[in-house]
């Protein structure tokens, strides 16, 4: 490539340093909007059709209220509340607790941070050390990533939990599934944090698919 | 801690505002340069320099958004690290460089992009005219280097979307760059 392209180039990188301060943190804390006209469309659409079946089988007014939460990413301003049974993930690691078939290294800076691999790593309360799953790629790690940050928010205060978690992505990048998605929540090594999420029941299924 | 209080205690020159903007932000400054050195080592050194910067910067400045205000600084020494170290390692700073080219035109004209000041107005009168998501994309791509997963990941779209919305940008900047004249 052109010398002299490559410095223009790099000139401009330096230009765009000096974005605005509103600019940056706007960036940071974007959240996509849910697009709200075909929400309703679908929801409309969807209540018409349920009313006229339940009419025509006549058990308009004996219908139950069900609560289901919402997978996706959660906005802080209207996220759904954690569903009542809110350590799945946190239960399904103490079960294995003990186990054998996991590795352990007892000190964080000989984790797997940069082999290619992802790797689920765990620590339990009052172990120094940590629990590190098998690599994960291909179609497995991408199914598991779809799931990372998504879940329930917890809320005003964060729930006690037995085990520490991360995803190491095999680059260099470490994060928690019990934190949301943003670029502050990526770090370079395994840190300790308060839980900001509930993993999703999908995540926690991916979970246990690995390190079963 | 609230950003003013934490810049409160840079100005009573008390070093908790450190250990504060540490707790706070370390993470995204690590994170920031780390994407664009590829090396933890110098990532780290990097973040210590911004904390003296930004202690011998308050007062007399104040910024309102603490993060943003760190994160230029330890941005430029993050840049400044790359050309000094710059031998065969490949960085993010090469990727990101070589995306803005596209931006350059291929004629041999006087470039008046050291003009920074003028730099600046462009760029943040091209990015005052992109809505909120193209904005929070080439942001989030060329001033915190995120990689093009992270940043469909936090737009929440997909990653051929954010690739062409990005390209469609680059075009759209070199297109403004030669309007204003810097070109």
């Amino acid at each position: 490539m052109n010398n002299e392209k490559i410095i223009k180039a790099e000139m401009l990188l330096e230009g765009i340093g000096e974005i605005d301060d509103t600019l940056l943190a706007e960036a940071l804390a974007y959240r996509p909007r849910r697009r709200a006209g075909s929400r309703l469309v679908i929801l409309a659409a969807t209540v018409a059709v349920f009313l006229t079946i339940m009419m025509g089988l006549g058990v308009i007014g004996r219908l139950a209220d069900e609560k289901k939460g919402d997978s996706v990413a959660p906005e802080f301003n209207d996220a759904p509340q954690a569903p009542a049974q809110t350590g799945t993930l946190d239960s399904f690691l103490s079960s294995i607790e003990g186990g054998d078939g996991y590795e352990y290294l007892a000190d964080a800076d000989t984790l797997p941070y940069f082999d290619g691999m992802a790797h689920v790593v765990w620590q339990y309360s009052g172990d120094g050390g940590y629990y590190v799953s098998e690599g994960i790629e291909g179609a497995e790690l991408e199914s598991l990533k779809v799931e990372i940050g998504c879940g329930y928010y917890v809320g005003a205060e964060s729930p006690e939990l037995n085990c520490r978690v991360w995803v190491l992505l095999g680059d260099g990048r470490v994060i928690s599934p019990y934190l949301v998605a943003t670029s502050g929540n990526i770090s370079t090594e395994v840190f300790d944090y308060e839980p900001e999420i509930i993993p999703s029941e999908e995540f926690v299924t991916r979970i246990q698919g690995i390190l079963s | 801690m609230e950003d003013s209080k934490i810049v409160d205690l840079y100005w009573a020159r008390d070093e908790a505002a450190i250990s504060e903007s540490d707790k706070k932000y370390g993470r995204m400054l690590s994170s920031l340069s780390y994407s664009l050195l590829s090396s933890r080592e110098d990532a780290e050194e990097c973040v210590n320099d911004t904390y003296i910067d930004a202690w011998n910067s308050m007062p007399t400045a104040r910024p309102d958004y603490l993060g943003a205000f760190l994160s230029k600084i330890v941005r430029r020494i993050s840049i400044d690290c790359f050309r000094r170290r710059h031998t065969e390692r490949r960085g993010g700073i090469d990727n990101l460089c070589a995306e803005l080219t596209e931006c350059i035109p291929d004629v041999e004209e006087e470039w008046l992009g050291s003009d920074s000041e003028r730099i600046k107005e462009i760029i943040n009168k091209f990015l005052y005219s992109c809505d909120r998501e193209k904005r929070a994309m080439f942001i989030l791509r060329y001033f915190y280097s995120k990689s093009i997963e992270e940043v469909a990941l936090k737009v929440g779209s997909g990653e051929s979307r954010v690739k062409t919305a990005l390209h469609r940008m680059r075009l759209d900047l070199r297109k403004l760059l030669e309007e204003e004249g810097l070109l």
